[in-house]
């Protein structure tokens, strides 16, 4: 594999152990050990071991309080705060809904029927945000959030995406001053996501480096927005 | 045991570990990935996997707290080494990251386990200390340490093995 000398640490199963828990194998060295330690206990003691040793090293870092979204997102994806009885055959018939769309493509029909057969519908109504460039009509994301919080955005145009960006949704409370981050979006396709955001709130896109703002707040232009409003 | 609660479906004791764990687990994962966004995945994914016993603890071997911050952490390594993936892919350099501290070591000695690992690593002398913390922390290869700290390939590779080493013996109280 190199032209170095043979390595007497290679016969040393347990420093490959500690090598794969500190991170420095390559890709294929490190599947390749995961697929021995399956069937060699050996080797699950040597990386459990390595664990132990190397742990405090994480353990010391300043502990950092997590977005309250977070275990939003884990009560939903646990089903901890599973919100029972859902009403099938909801019909999702909304003024507000079709004044929020009017006049949008077909694309955005089509994002729009997406959104009703994808899930089966939880009691009470879906809010939704139509988020669109400042002061241009034409809907580019549509968001769709029901009442236990699970919340689907769909890309109903073609965002503006520079290369080596990322798309990253804001939420701004009505009257707060600061937006709390609800994670990346893709510029195609849709995404799911929790919002526990009512109506009012603004939904907004910016224009974030690759993984998302490192800062917890935009730092790129806000490209679109709109509003959660009552279906 | 709120480990083994867990894995029973048993939602107050999720609740329980994620008041008690996320602060350092998010901690952890922020400062793996620098991203709020990639930080909140990665302690989500690893605490479902803890959820849905995908990821099973066996306390014969070893810490459960351990187990838990290397649960994020490979998460979040993975995460990040997916968004390198996507940023060379469009052909871009990775921007300004949130900044880490410092000295990651400075806050060790401050649990018995640190103490002990603080010391060892103390012993193993500036040059491969460097390369293990760059290592465990920023996610980086064999390579990537090499050029990011500017020393040949072969230095930084058995550094890192003869740190290893040195710190094994140390630990476990035997003369290196």
């Amino acid at each position: 594999m190199s032209d170095h000398p043979p390595d007497p640490f290679d016969e040393d199963p347990d420093l490959l152990a500690a090598e794969y828990v500190l991170g420095v194998l390559e890709p294929e060295q490190a599947r390749a050990l995961e697929a021995l330690a399956l069937h060699d206990p050996a080797i699950r003691d040597s990386i459990a071991a390595w664990q132990d040793r190397l742990a405090p090293i994480a353990l010391s870092l300043a502990p950092h309080p997590p977005p309250p979204v977070l275990w939003r997102r884990l009560a939903l994806a646990t089903g901890i705060d599973r919100v029972s009885g859902a009403r099938p055959g909801w019909v999702w018939r909304s003024a507000g809904l079709w004044r929020a769309t009017t006049a949008l493509s077909l694309a955005v029909a089509a994002s729009l029927a997406f959104l009703l057969l994808t899930r089966p519908q939880p009691v009470g109504q879906p809010m939704l945000a139509a988020l669109s460039p400042s002061g241009a009509p034409g809907a580019i994301f549509l968001v769709r959030v029901d009442a236990d919080g699970h919340a689907t955005v769909v890309a109903a145009g073609r965002p503006d995406l520079p290369s080596g960006k990322a798309l990253e949704l804001w939420a701004l409370k009505p009257g707060a001053t600061a937006p709390e981050s609800l994670g990346l979006i893709p510029a195609s396709g849709q995404r799911r996501l929790i919002v526990s955001d009512r109506a009012g709130t603004q939904l907004l896109v910016s224009q974030e480096p690759p993984g998302g703002s490192p800062t917890g707040l935009p730092t790129g232009p806000v490209v679109y927005a709109g509003t959660l409003t009552e279906s | 045991m709120l480990l083994g609660l867990c894995a029973q479906q048993d939602g107050a004791a999720f609740r329980q570990l994620y008041e008690l764990e996320s602060p350092v687990l998010y901690g952890v994962a922020l400062r793996i990935t620098r991203r709020p966004a990639l930080a909140s995945d990665a302690v989500h994914d690893a605490l479902l996997q803890v959820w849905r016993n995908a990821a099973r603890f066996d306390p014969a071997r070893g810490n459960a707290r351990a187990w838990l911050v290397s649960l994020v952490r490979y998460r979040a390594l993975d995460l990040v080494a997916r968004t390198r993936r996507e940023v060379s892919a469009a052909d871009a350099d990775l921007p300004e990251e949130v900044d880490p501290e410092p000295d990651p070591l400075s806050r060790l000695a401050q649990t018995r386990a640190g103490q002990a690992l603080r010391k060892c690593l103390d012993e193993v002398g500036a040059d491969r200390r460097q390369f293990v913390i760059l290592a465990f922390l920023e996610g980086l290869s064999h390579s990537e340490v090499a050029a990011k700290v500017g020393q040949p390939l072969g230095t930084v590779k058995s550094g890192i093995r003869r740190a290893l080493i040195a710190l094994r013996a140390c630990l476990e109280g035997a003369p290196a």
